[in-house]
């Protein structure tokens, strides 16, 4: 069973008490020739985002689906999650209008919250062009809707610090408004959010290292949406440890363990931090990191980035240097475990 | 005044206050000696910015004589109006523990404790023992450097080997530690674990935004020697205004100002060349920053980075962007202003 139906009006309070630990990212596998949806591969992504540990996936559909393909994205996870994970989706379509067709096509399978994203071409003249986006959003689902800030959606001349801070301020007082995710590293702009929303939204940023130093002002209890894996496995899950050591207040004992898993970090660090200004992801390095601790793997379609051996050999050397040593092939990989099976090739 | 070993802790509690920049030495035109009146007037400069302390920047190319009289040519012309410190990051340990007589002798007060480029420590307790070395050696006061140039990470993943660091903070004249790169787990180790003891300080800009969480949990008082004219002239000291307020607990306006003078970081980020991250800094780069709000400037001796004419261009538009005008023309810098202008009027 999925998650139970939660109306807007309760969502601040399922969020409060649902939001714990890590949410990660499941992005689409695809047929051999990506013209199709692997159902088996996102089914196996989503298994893997149980063992890990983690509370909740995010669908990525921003990931060169048809709006058919992602509705369908969101049906196989939601069905295979049951009640043992929240799945969340992107709402990174080019308009309104098909984003609320899939909020509306996810309510009906069981997601639980979506992350709120703009469109390529959303160009608010001010900060009540990005009120009115949000609310519409909003007023049409009964989902939880978490805010993106990101440095990508170009909001400088609405505030310098790229957050519309007085939309938000009012997009925080809506029921189904329940967290925000810190995408952007200004440590100013990190701390003013966490003073200005806490009160009313679940604030958390993807900089893990901070965590731990904003837990001793602020009630962060979940971070996400981000590509965990990439710092443990369902075997060594030190991530998922760190943070449950956070939250029992065994701070000291946390940092053991955040230092345990350090050498990944920085590895992924080297590969993933000169891509952020490029304002979109590596999908195919991002599911080589799941791939490398059992992950389903697997190429997606055009427009991507393309898989340099240089970057997969830093991240495996990242995550062997804590123990999370895999044995199988960057070929088996750029097939992906469902389509290998398929072709009897292991 | 003359501050003894044992009661430079007690010295730092109020010594230790305010921002203090990086001195960077200046030259005549080909580079062979030391324009000691482009020294002091980079001094008075420090002053007007409203520094409390002024930082000798000697691993500049200098050999041992020419780091002494830089440090007494900046120790004569503070006399009273700002404190003087310096770097340890000579080519040996000899060569710092001469600084460290001269400079007592000229009057400055404390220095950043580095270790040399020749130094490759078998054990973290053959670096406290390298650091008693020094520390006796001197009444002035030592500033711990938490610093990923040491490659120390053999000792700590954090690069910062906490254990003996624990050990070289008891140190009597050991008065604090510079955070000296953005690592958010690291520095939160730094001030849980050494604030009881030494003034923790904000060492990175990154931390800038942080400073009214740092200062109100730890008692963050100072920022460490850095190139912080980068947020503001003499004529508008942005950063000394929003240290200030951070002090007095005028958090709105400290604010303001920080969204102010963040207006043109994304475009000095993106031009900024690499230093830091490969263990030396663009002196060429810091001496342009200086310039273009009234320092000296001039050129540096080789080995040194290349200052390209894009980086200089987004300096001239991040200061726009804070409401600065900078400084023209760039013929003046490649001089430095006090020979430009004895060259103008001979």
């Amino acid at each position: 069973m999925a998650h139970a139906k939660v109306m807007s009006k309760e969502r601040k309070q399922w969020a409060r008490e649902h939001f714990r630990g890590f949410e990660n990212v499941v992005m689409p596998s695809f047929n051999a020739d990506l013209t199709e949806l692997d159902e088996e591969g996102i089914r196996l992504d989503v298994r893997q985002s149980i063992r890990h540990g983690f509370f909740s996936s995010l669908c990525a559909l921003e990931t060169g689906l048809t709006l058919e393909e992602k509705k369908r994205m969101l049906s196989i996870a939601v069905d295979e999650a049951g009640d043992k994970l929240g799945i969340a989706f992107s709402l990174t379509a080019e308009s309104a209008q098909e984003n609320i067709e899939i909020l509306q096509h996810a309510e009906s399978v069981g997601a639980t919250h979506a992350l709120l994203s703009y469109p390529q071409s959303f160009a608010p003249r001010n900060q009540d062009d990005v009120y009115r986006f949000v609310r519409e959003h909003a007023d049409a689902t009964n989902l939880g809707i978490y805010l993106f800030i990101s440095d990508k959606f170009a909001f400088q001349h609405l505030h310098s610090s790229n957050v519309p801070m007085e939309a938000y301020e009012k997009l925080a007082d809506l029921d189904n408004i329940v967290a925000m995710k810190l995408g952007g590293m200004d440590a100013g702009m990190i701390l003013e959010c966490f003073q200005r929303f806490s009160d009313r939204l679940l604030v958390t940023t993807v900089n893990l290292a901070m965590i731990p130093m904003l837990r001793r002002s602020f009630d962060v209890r979940w971070s996400g949406a981000w590509t965990v894996e990439a710092l443990q496995s369902p075997e060594k899950p030190y991530a998922v440890q760190f943070f449950n050591l956070l939250l029992e207040g065994k701070t000291e004992e946390a940092m053991k363990v955040y230092w345990q898993m350090a050498p990944a970090l920085g590895a992924m660090m080297r590969v993933m931090a000169p891509l952020v200004p490029t304002g979109m992801y590596h999908w195919p390095l991002l599911k080589f990191q799941q791939f490398l601790s059992g992950g389903n793997g697997g190429m997606t379609r055009q427009p991507v980035m393309r898989v340099y051996e240089r970057d997969l050999q830093v991240i495996r050397g990242g995550l062997r240097a804590i123990g999370v040593d895999c044995a199988d092939s960057n070929d088996l990989f750029f097939l992906g475990r469902a389509e290998a099976a398929r072709q009897g090739k292991k | 005044m003359t501050v003894t070993r044992n009661e430079r802790k007690e010295w730092a509690k109020d010594a230790l206050r305010g921002i203090e920049n990086a001195l960077i030495p200046s030259f005549t035109a080909d580079l062979k000696d030391l324009d000691e009146e482009g020294i002091r007037y980079d001094v008075r400069q420090a002053i007007k910015h409203g520094f409390f302390s002024t930082m000798c920047a000697v691993e500049t190319g200098l050999s041992t004589e020419e780091a002494k009289r830089f440090i007494g040519i900046a120790c004569d012309e503070a006399k009273g109006k700002i404190n003087v410190s310096f770097t340890l990051l000579n080519n040996s340990f000899d060569e710092s523990l001469e600084l460290l007589a001269h400079a007592e002798k000229c009057g400055a007060s404390h220095a950043l404790l580095g270790y040399p480029q020749t130094y490759y420590p078998k054990s973290p307790d053959d670096v406290l023992q390298r650091t008693l070395q020094l520390a006796e050696s001197t009444n002035l006061g030592l500033v711990m450097y938490a610093s990923d140039k040491f490659d120390f990470i053999r000792f700590h993943p954090s690069q910062v080997p906490f254990d003996i660091y624990e050990k070289i903070a008891d140190i009597p004249n050991v008065v604090s530690i510079k955070v000296g790169f953005a690592d958010a787990a690291m520095t939160f180790e730094c001030f849980e674990r050494f604030g009881n003891r030494v003034q923790v300080n904000v060492g990175t800009p990154w931390l800038m935004g942080l400073f009214p969480m740092l200062h109100k949990n730890y008692g963050a008082q100072w920022w460490g020697g850095g190139s912080w004219e980068m947020w503001q002239s003499p004529e508008k000291p942005y950063l000394v205004e929003y240290y200030n307020h951070v002090i007095k607990g005028e958090l709105d306006k400290a604010r303001d100002i920080y969204w102010l003078i963040a207006k043109g970081n994304a475009v000095m980020a993106s031009s900024i060349s690499r230093g830091g991250d490969i263990g030396m800094y663009h002196w060429p780069l810091g001496k342009y920053i200086s310039w273009s709000v009234g320092g000296n400037g001039g050129t540096m001796r080789q080995p040194a980075l290349r200052l390209h004419p894009g980086m200089m261009q987004a300096r001239k538009m991040q200061l726009r962007a804070m409401g600065i005008e900078p400084r023209e023309p760039d013929a003046e810098f490649w001089v430095g202003r006090v020979r430009y202008e004895r060259e103008q009027q001979g």
